[in-house]
């Protein structure tokens, strides 16, 4: 008998150790904080690769030239992405490939298995109007996915009038125009859900990375002619960055099975696990800065790379409060099957 | 990693639904006192019965021989049954039963685990000292060798159900290692033996739940020994694994279904304006967060069930499903009683918010205290030196 598992099987484990490697080859956390303001974010070595591994086409179905795999498996990549903080539109393109499957557009999606279209997020700007991306400069395309609506711009419907400095150097902010229709639009909430599972993803790779930076550095850095990890509230903190992980972790791959399967519990899930998500890997990211002192304070570290990525994430599809919103106006679902 | 939803899981979950619909004790639970354990036993009995005691426990001892998945199943639809709390039977089928199928003889085995699945015996659990608690292994209930018995002298205490229970697990020092944890015995104790008094303690709940337990030449057989004279902490420590890992996984559904009872309560009370409390941001926003969080307990526990499908008993990861649900419950009792306002204040009000509220303090105690646990993690799971 097998039920609910959450614990990856070998092939699920090798995509995530195969996206792992191909990272730490093209796109370890030292590449990004060497990037040069102006530079592209997205590593094309990287994106060739990751075409070639199927990451783009990991949930589409065999014919449209997917693995046929699922989120789960999705959900397992992007822990990695956001493991080393990998800059570049992998979850508008992941996300493009859902909306043109679910649009019966089989040419396009195939186009994005492969990993030949480069899709960007477009978020609405609430005051003032507009839009705004965070991948300026690296898509060929936009997604705009809100809580009720998903629509897919090509470039020529798009105009990025301004692009401006951000905080995260793995983003590239940009003020946009949307002057055309869309190519493709697809209807309810399910893109917000996935894309928010995947943000959660992420996030829960930045708590399992905070947790092990602090680790590592709290076993060889000493003070008082001990190991800083010998003392019990260094210690301690770095216990709370394991729980918190565990949790963050587990419950992203929870809500992402529940939402492929479409089960009942998935409407209480994927909002619960990205609002969780986040504040775990924001406290993670604080608490790892903590663990390291005055080294995690400085740009010549990598701490702040998680914290402000962190940060990005956080503001990405839906707000806390739609967020909270939706887990207290999920129903209560008793079990089935399991 | 896989939600596959088997037809015989959801065959499982079905009958145990409809069974449970016809079985579950209609009567509340009494109050500590004369009644408990009868009433306890009885639900245990009945449970057996019916074929659901020892889900997960072998056949050949009464048990059923199913998985860990099965045994949550069992606890979500008990959950949802309204099913009462195990009471006196929680030591037994919790923690004493699990160590007994891992580490115990033929002998030991054949003879308790039948009873406490049907119902017959109640155990408690003799670890904490009033000199070792969160330092167990500091322990110094002295045991003799006289033969073919251990000659026990000294005192226990924080002993749960001690003044119902017939057995103990009992840790006693035997010798003198050269480390704390070694000297040490697990052993089983029949409460009756002469030598053995219990004094109640009254927790601050209002109920005597705790006790001091001293002993006065207590002859224990040998025999009763799991595990070898002088090496019982590795049985200790299965012991706990089996209290963190697997002995909350019905309080943690039961905390998820009380979480969603909550938010049907910030809907339904206002406050003296008028207000609907769920309209309260700061309200809502924790009540969010709460029902989260549950949902991470819970895949937390089917990650730890899926951990545990792949050995022989949990891990110290386990902890950190433990230390997250403890201080988790105490957030969401706080928040009980806070919903409830003024009217939290009457004893025994609201089916007991208040005292669960009260209760929820042990959570971060019990089976070790937080900072224990957050050691286990910092050392035993994140790999952090030893230190104070």
């Amino acid at each position: 008998m097998t039920g609910v598992d959450l614990i990856p099987d070998e092939t699920q484990a090798s995509i995530a150790s195969a996206a792992r490697a191909a990272i730490g080859q093209h796109a370890p956390l030292e590449r990004l904080q060497a990037l040069a303001p102006a530079a592209p974010v997205t590593d094309d070595g990287l994106w060739k690769l990751a075409g070639a591994q199927g990451w783009f086409g990991l949930h589409l179905p065999e014919q449209l030239g997917g693995a046929g795999l699922g989120l789960g498996e999705l959900a397992l990549l992007f822990q990695e992405l956001g493991r080393a903080v990998v800059p570049g539109p992998f979850l508008g393109t992941v996300l493009a490939g859902y909306a043109a499957a679910a649009a019966g557009q089989d040419g396009l999606a195939a186009e994005i298995a492969e990993g030949r279209m480069r899709v960007g997020l477009l978020e609405p700007v609430v005051v003032g109007g507009g839009a705004r991306t965070l991948d300026a400069g690296e898509a060929a395309a936009w997604l705009m996915v809100g809580p009720d609506r998903a629509a897919l711009y090509d470039d020529s419907a798009v105009t990025v009038t301004r692009t401006t400095a951000a905080v995260d150097p793995g983003i590239r902010l940009g003020d946009a125009a949307v002057t055309g229709p869309p190519v493709l639009e697809v209807g309810g909430p399910r893109l917000a859900a996935i894309g928010s599972v995947l943000v959660a993803a992420q996030l829960a790779g930045i708590c399992a990375a905070t947790r092990d930076q602090s680790t590592a550095y709290v076993k060889v850095r000493h003070q008082f002619g001990a190991p800083l990890g010998s003392f019990q509230a260094v210690k301690h903190r770095c216990a709370d960055l394991a729980v918190r992980a565990e949790a963050a972790g587990q419950l992203v791959l929870l809500a992402a099975l529940a939402l492929d399967a479409d089960r009942a519990d998935a409407d209480l899930l994927w909002p619960s696990a990205r609002l969780l998500a986040a504040d775990h890997a924001l406290r993670g990211a604080g608490d790892n800065i903590q663990n390291h002192g005055a080294i995690g304070f400085t740009a010549e570290h990598t701490a702040h790379l998680f914290l402000k990525r962190a940060h990005s994430l956080a503001t990405l599809l839906l707000t806390p409060a739609e967020l909270r919103g939706a887990v207290l106006a999920a129903p209560t679902t008793r079990p089935v099957g399991d | 990693m896989d939600l596959g939803l088997t037809p015989d899981l959801r065959d499982f979950r079905e009958a145990a639904r409809t069974w449970l619909e016809e079985n579950v004790p209609r009567e509340p639970r009494p109050l500590l006192g004369p009644g408990v354990r009868d009433f306890d036993l009885a639900w245990q009995r009945r449970q057996f019965d019916g074929g659901w005691a020892g889900i997960s426990w072998p056949v050949e001892y009464g048990g059923r021989g199913l998985t860990l998945l099965q045994q949550m199943v069992w606890f979500e639809e008990m959950a949802w049954a309204g099913a009462p709390y195990i009471g006196v039977c929680f030591v037994g089928i919790n923690h004493a039963g699990p160590t007994l199928i891992a580490r115990a003889n033929e002998e030991l085995k054949a003879f308790h685990l039948p009873r406490i699945l049907r119902g017959e015996t109640v155990w408690c659990q003799g670890f904490s000292e009033p000199g070792a608690g969160s330092d167990l292994a500091s322990l110094s209930l002295r045991g003799e060798v006289d033969g073919d018995h251990l000659v026990v002298n000294g005192q226990k205490i924080w002993t749960s159900f001690a003044q119902f229970a017939d057995y103990q697990e009992l840790l006693v020092r035997t010798g003198r290692g050269e480390k704390a944890h070694q000297g040490i015995t697990w052993i089983v104790n029949d409460m009756r033996l002469p030598g053995v008094t219990v004094r109640p303690v009254t927790t601050m709940t209002g109920e005597p739940e705790l006790a001091e337990v001293f002993y006065d030449d207590v002859r224990i057989p040998l025999a009763n020994v799991v595990g070898g004279l002088g090496d019982g902490w590795s049985v200790a420590m299965s012991t706990l694994s089996f209290e963190r890992g697997t002995g909350f996984m019905k309080d943690q559904v039961e905390l998820a279904r009380f979480v969603d009872e909550l938010v049907e309560v910030a809907r339904d009370r206002t406050d003296r304006r008028g207000r609907r409390l769920v309209d309260d941001a700061a309200l809502a926003a924790r009540l969010a967060t709460c029902r989260a969080e549950c949902a991470a307990l819970r895949a937390m526990t089917l990650a730890e069930i899926g951990r545990n499908a792949r050995r022989s008993q949990p891990g110290p990861e386990s902890s950190m499903m433990r230390l997250f649900g403890a201080e988790l419950t105490q957030r969401v009792r706080r928040l009980a009683v806070e919903l409830l306002g003024d009217d939290s204040l009457a004893a025994g009000a609201e089916r007991r918010w208040t005292e669960e509220w009260l209760y929820s303090y042990a959570n971060t105690i019990a089976a070790g205290a937080k900072d224990i646990q957050r050691n286990i993690i910092g050392e035993r799971v994140l790999g952090m030196p030893k230190g104070r």
